[in-house]
């Protein structure tokens, strides 16, 4: 194979991959997910448009949300680990592949800029302009999307971060300043700055390629994290086996655990508790949890207390069953088999953080739920409901849990 | 008193009609160090899985102590320390945090300054908040082994230590070895390097094909081989010549 066909066989054999995981995220909620957001958006939409006051800066908050997502830029290039030994040889000859890694990722998000700029339609035309100079708008970020995946695939060939970040920033700055004269419909301004960033393309970004290498370690690690980012998204509808989160020390949260005192009982409280506090999957769901439910609560309809009771319930209950699954979390790990620590005890812990977790998030709920109703009756019903699911959750759900999960494994 | 570890005629592998290791039969007394020595895919790593309990033997027993896996799992599992040959880190403990979740599971206690004496003598005490996946492979190899040490263990079980380490962390891992070797433990250490095991170890096992193909001390190999005069490696290489 030659390597200028490498890369459409790397992206068939992503899409193949992505395409099952798509699947079967769809048949596993992504869908009703997606429905139900575009429901409300339709339901919501023109309410919001009569409720937003005509003091509102439109155009200044476009202007900074179109600036950050031409910023925030990334480039596909299917760059493996293994590609350190095996194209960095080709280094020279590489030019077709890469080309076809920028092109694949300037269209890609230029469709994810479509979308927003469909949703933000009716806004733009009526606060802003006509559907005519939408369309024009619509062409004229795509090309700076061109111009801004060559900026940045340009400002990785930089071996520090930190000069990386200094042009992403004034990345940024160039283009809030044009998004904020095409959005104010100031043709010339935007052609002037037009032509400053076709010279800075010619006269800066493209010297780089000549001047320095291609930084390998960092763009597998960047690919690695892209990829990841994609199984994770993945994960929360399906189980996505080989995914790896990212590690984050979290200082305030994970010191928590260092008060135990260093005995046997507590080997797992130790070790579960560092795993929620630092390991992405599961202190963010229960924040994203935290946050959503509390936006539904705060979005129902005071008629309809009842049904922020059930919401509060449900969102407990959601995040209980994917913390649980913490339990999984070592399993490829040859020391919980060693330690000379019993079984149950490593599930008492499992069963201790989950309970605390989900009581905290029940304490929250119920603040949201008395902070939207003032009512203390409901706000007393649904703390009371709550923790009586954590008390059978925890109790009776989980040694049913464990018990499966020990058979399915032997 | 009994043997410290017994390996009694074991079987095993991971399909019971195709054994990986045929009647493998040998000891660890107190106080010693016994070379596990074999080529790749003699069946070091299965014997030394089934040591550590990952896997049941389908004939023969193990005993520590006298006793199986099956009379006492706790206890079984307290009285040794593993050294496995990549090492294993969980990704979200800091190296400090890898010491106290041993010293929660052994339930050591006095632990912390035997820590820092370690983290001291394996040069890794700027290290000790640090999250593994900044560690090279010999730093995490260090890791797993400040691991088994801290507990002190009544038996140590060493697969291939050597791989990746430094100069300062070889010399660290064999001293205190001795050390522990002196103080009582007994010590199953597989290794290809056979120099230094010729130089370390008390008593040898040879793995061939899954089953023991001689054993003892280096003169009772050379006995056995019909090699006077000859190393460890010269045997090693002689045994394995046979069916080329």
């Amino acid at each position: 194979m030659s390597i200028d066909q490498l890369w459409q066989e790397r992206a068939k054999e992503f899409w193949s991959v992505s395409r099952r995981y798509i699947t079967l995220m769809a048949n596993s909620g992504l869908m009703v997910a997606i429905g139900g957001i575009v429901l409300i958006i339709g339901i919501y939409y023109n309410s919001f448009l009569d409720w937003l006051p005509s003091t509102f800066p439109v155009v200044q908050v476009l202007a900074v949300l179109f600036a950050f997502m031409l910023t925030k830029t990334s480039v596909r290039t299917f760059f493996q680990t293994g590609d350190l030994v095996y194209l960095l040889p080709m280094e020279a000859k590489m030019n077709r592949y890469l080309q076809s890694a920028l092109r694949y990722s300037w269209f890609l998000q230029s469709i994810v800029l479509a979308l927003v700029l469909f949703l933000l339609g009716p806004l733009y035309t009526d606060r802003i302009g006509e559907f005519n100079q939408l369309l024009i708008t619509f062409l004229i970020l795509i090309a700076a999307k061109g111009w801004n995946v060559y900026a940045y695939w340009s400002e990785l060939r930089y071996q520090y971060v930190s000069q990386q970040w200094k042009l992403r920033w004034l990345r940024f700055a160039v283009n809030l300043v044009f998004v904020f004269f095409v959005l104010m419909l100031e043709w010339w301004f935007v052609l002037a700055v037009g032509v400053l960033m076709i010279l800075l393309f010619f006269g800066y970004y493209r010297p780089l390629h000549e001047k320095y290498r291609l930084k390998w370690d960092q763009l597998i690690s960047l690919e690695e994290e892209r990829l990841n980012s994609f199984y994770t998204f993945a994960n929360a509808f399906v189980d996505v086996p080989h995914i790896k989160a990212r590690v984050r020390r979290r200082s305030i949260l994970s010191n928590q655990w260092n008060r135990l005192v260093t005995k046997r009982s507590n080997t797992y409280v130790f070790l579960y508790g560092k795993t929620f506090a630092r390991s992405g999957d599961y202190f963010g769901i229960m924040i994203r949890l935290a946050i959503v439910g509390a936006l539904l609560i705060y979005a129902t309809p005071e008629d309809l207390q009842g049904l922020a009771v059930v919401i509060a319930i449900l969102f407990t209950y959601i995040t209980g069953s994917q913390l649980v699954t913490i339990y999984h979390h070592h399993k490829t790990m040859v020391w919980p088999e060693l330690y000379p620590v019993p079984e149950q005890v490593r599930q008492q812990s499992v069963q201790s953080l989950v309970r605390n977790v989900m009581v905290i998030q029940s304490i929250w709920f119920t603040l949201i739920t008395f902070i939207t109703s003032w009512s203390l009756f409901y706000t007393m019903i649904a703390l009371f409901m709550m923790l009586l699911m954590v008390i059978a959750y925890v109790k009776v759900q989980l040694p049913k849990w464990f018990k499966q999960s020990l058979h399915a494994l032997s | 008193m009994t043997q410290l570890l017994h390996v009694q005629s074991v079987s095993g592998g991971y399909n019971p009609n195709k054994p990986v290791i045929k009647q493998v039969e040998f000891g660890v007394e107190r106080g010693e160090i016994v070379g596990l020595i074999g080529l790749n895919g003699a069946g070091k790593s299965t014997t030394i899985k089934h040591i550590l309990g990952l896997l049941e033997p389908t004939d023969g027993a193990i005993t520590l102590n006298g006793k199986t896996i099956s009379d006492d799992l706790d206890t079984y599992r307290q009285t040794m320390s593993f050294i496995p040959e990549t090492p294993i880190l969980y990704d979200e403990l800091t190296l400090w945090e890898h010491l106290r979740l041993t010293a929660m599971a052994y339930d050591l206690t006095d632990w912390e300054e035997r820590a820092e004496s370690l983290l001291k003598m394996y040069r890794m005490a700027k290290m000790k908040n640090w999250f593994p996946s900044n560690f090279s492979k010999g730093m995490r190899q260090k890791v797993m082994i400040m691991c088994a040490f801290l507990v002190k263990p009544e038996l140590y079980v060493v697969d291939e230590p050597f791989l990746g380490l430094d100069p300062v962390g070889i010399q660290s891992l064999l001293d205190q070895m001795i050390e522990m070797k002196n103080s009582g433990a007994g010590i199953l250490m597989s290794t290809h390097i056979l120099s230094t095991a010729e130089k370390y170890c008390d008593r040898f096992v040879l793995l061939h094909h899954g089953t023991v193909y001689l054993k003892g001390t280096l003169a009772e190999l050379r006995t056995q081989a019909n090699m006077p005069n000859a190393g460890l490696d010269e045997i090693y290489v002689e045994m394995t010549k046979e069916d080329d």
